[in-house]
């Protein structure tokens, strides 16, 4: 089969980067929540004053939260309402998208048959990214849950600060148990996340390299190969 | 009521100066100023709000008793048994047998509506195997289930306060797997109660609820759990004094070590201090002189409802998981990395098997250049 292919835009620049606001968070956090989970690198013993190692380190896993809270909710205003192209629905599991990403599977396992070639986020792809959204936010709630476990005295804006995570975050306290609980389940999702975005970024490569359609290229400069003319 | 008193054992007097300085002990529990003590002291002696006590003990090992008796410069129990009115204690209190229960029952009539009840202990509420058996039958007293004793008691009284995690939230007896099926007193009876938990309670936080009730006539505002805000708003972890080791990294990994000796922080060691609220690292222990993480031992979150369940294994940080296949007890980690794992392995498995096969259409591209387009 003989084709000819073409660069089309699929990403904007905002979206990319959003997309490495979002990578490059998420390894600081895992690799911050790590050393939080376990402080394997001790300081000596001088005085506590001199150094302030475990500080700093939770400091970086909030600066990162915060930065990956906020490119999570930005990208999914832009989701809804971007001028450019609106994706939420290529992330539902709707029975169509279910079906096509099904085929999908079927086709990265045996290579038989023709992939649909898409432009935007291929069902596939995009139910992957409905579930690493979905373990991103449970990050987001247990964290903020610890996080506010430990503001005690709420009044003037901290308080109002404390009552909204309060109330955004109470109840994974009820659902996981209190906060022993609330932490084992921060702790176990970092897995999630991992192993998550593990197979998101071999597929990704794979694609790259098997499909030929420069999908990494996609979110680095905006821009995909997509098949213009088909001849025998 | 005289003849009641002369009952009670311990009714020592007690000197001006050790009763005022309870009164201030106490305005800093509740968080009042220095300008509350004479009214803390005047609540306390005023004799005809004089609340009477019953102490109702269910399943439990007196440790909330003990504590409640042998705390704090010099005596606070000569002077609470003195100033409150501990009308029925089990323990403590001269009568046994009928006329315990006599004395009991002439309490409840006299104070209608009145009286707090303390209580120590879980309530078991399953059923013993046998004929006999009763609802809530593991534990009886005078031919009465704890069950039955504590529904009685509860039903005319004006509050019920919980001491201890037994009462609170049924403590040891009720870890998993519970076999006499015990919970607290406010689960058992489906009521509201003011919970003082910690293994044992902090006997300041106790009288300082009775207190809170002798001045507002109210109880004092409470969490979720049912413990006042005023001694369980604050996390061990954060007003504790290994704190500023925690943030420096400086930690204890084996029990007796050089690190250990410095005081350094015991998150290593499983301290659960981070998941705990109550206010011992504040109010402390036997006379204000120490508390558990003080004297080198790591939190165990006693003050938290089902700790046995929640915090164990109490020398290690997080508690393990149950695999549902297997049964075997794991860790979240080892899950995890076997999750993790897995997805490397179908990778790898993906990756040769794909890259080894041909695509049932091979496809070949021309290049957009060379087709002058
Ligand atoms: C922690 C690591 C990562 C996370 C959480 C993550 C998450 C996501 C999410 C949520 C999307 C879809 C939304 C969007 O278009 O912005 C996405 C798209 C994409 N990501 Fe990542 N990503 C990670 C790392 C990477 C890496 C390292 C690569 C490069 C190898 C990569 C390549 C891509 C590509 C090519 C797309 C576009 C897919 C498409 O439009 O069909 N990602 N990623
Ligand atoms: C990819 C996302 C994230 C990962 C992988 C991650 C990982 C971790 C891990 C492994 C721990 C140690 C848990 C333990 O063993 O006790 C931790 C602690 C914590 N994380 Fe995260 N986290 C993430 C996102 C967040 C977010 C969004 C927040 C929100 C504020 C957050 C707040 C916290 C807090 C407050 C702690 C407890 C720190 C302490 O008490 O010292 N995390 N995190
Ligand atoms: S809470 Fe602790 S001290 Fe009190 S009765 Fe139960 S086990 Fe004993
Ligand atoms: S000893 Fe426990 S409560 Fe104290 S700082 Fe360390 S972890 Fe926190």
């Amino acid at each position: 089969m003989v084709i000819l292919l073409e660069m089309v835009k699929v990403k904007t620049a905002g979206v990319r980067v959003l997309h490495w606001v979002i990578f490059l968070s998420t390894v600081s956090l895992v690799l911050t929540g790590l050393y939080i989970a376990d402080p394997f690198w001790l300081s000596g013993s001088g005085e506590a004053y001199q150094t302030f190692v475990m500080a700093k380190i939770r400091l970086i896993h909030f600066l990162s939260a915060i930065a990956l809270d906020v490119a999570f909710l930005m990208r999914l205003y832009i989701a809804f309402f971007s001028i450019f192209h609106t994706d939420w629905r290529e992330v539902l599991p709707s029975p169509g998208n279910v079906e096509e990403a099904w085929q999908s599977f079927h086709f990265y396992w045996t290579l038989e048959g023709e992939q649909r070639e898409r432009r935007w986020i291929d069902p596939f792809d995009g139910i992957t990214f409905h579930l690493l959204h979905l373990v991103l936010l449970l990050q987001l709630f247990t964290g903020f849950a610890l996080y506010v476990s430990g503001i005690e005295m709420v009044a003037g804006v901290w308080g109002l600060w404390a009552k909204t995570l309060h109330v955004a975050t109470d109840w994974t306290l009820v659902v996981f148990g209190g906060l022993p609980g609330v932490r084992l389940m921060h702790h176990f999702t970092l897995w999630l996340v991992v192993s998550g975005a593990f197979l998101h970024i071999y597929l990704q490569i794979w694609k790259t390299i098997k499909l030929q359609r420069a999908d990494i290229s996609a979110i680095i400069n905006g821009y995909k190969l997509m098949a213009v003319k088909r001849g025998k | 009521m005289s003849d009641v008193k002369d009952q009670v054992k311990f009714l020592t007097t007690i000197d001006r100066r050790e009763f005022m300085g309870l009164c201030a002990q106490i305005s800093v529990v509740l968080g009042l100023g220095n300008s509350m003590v004479p009214k803390i002291a005047e609540a306390l002696e005023g004799a005809a709000r004089k609340p009477s006590i019953i102490w109702l003990h269910f399943q439990e090992c007196t440790g909330d008793s003990e504590a409640f008796l042998r705390t704090t410069s010099p005596s606070v129990a000569e002077l609470v048994l003195d100033i409150l009115s501990i009308d029925y204690h089990e323990t403590i209190m001269a009568a046994s047998g009928d006329q315990a229960e006599q004395l009991l029952s002439k309490t409840m009539k006299e104070n209608k509506g009145k009286y707090l009840v303390i209580c120590e202990g879980a309530i078991p509420l399953a059923t013993p195997p046998g004929p006999a058996g009763l609802r809530g039958g593991y534990l009886t007293i005078g031919n009465k289930t704890g069950l039955q004793i504590a529904q009685e008691v509860c039903a005319d009284a004006a509050a019920v306060i919980c001491v201890g995690n037994c009462s609170s939230y049924g403590g040891v007896q009720a870890q998993r797997p519970n076999p006499t099926g015990a919970v607290g007193v406010g689960e058992a009876l489906g009521i509201k109660t003011v919970n003082i938990p910690a293994c044992p309670h902090n006997p300041v936080n106790s009288i300082a609820t009775v207190v809170n009730y002798l001045l507002l006539g109210s109880l004092p505002p409470t969490d979720r759990f049912g413990r006042p805000l005023f001694a369980y708003e604050g996390r061990i972890h954060d007003q504790c004094t290994r704190r500023s080791h925690f943030d420096a990294g400086q930690f204890v990994t084996e029990w007796g070590s050089e690190e250990a000796k410095k005081g350094f922080c015991l998150y290593k060691m499983g301290c659960k201090g981070p998941q705990t609220y109550n206010n011992c690292n504040k109010a402390r222990y036997n006379d204000h002189t120490g508390w558990p993480i003080g004297a080198g031992h790591g939190c165990v979150g006693c003050s938290e409802p089902k700790f046995w369940d929640t915090m164990s294994p109490f020398y290690k940080r997080l508690e393990g998981v149950e695999v549902p296949f297997g049964g075997v007890e794991s860790t979240a980690d080892k899950v995890g990395l076997a999750l993790t794992g897995a997805a490397a392995a179908g990778a790898a498995v993906h990756a040769v098997y794909t890259f080894n096969k041909k695509k049932e259409h091979e496809e070949r591209i021309i290049d957009r250049e060379k087709e002058g387009k």
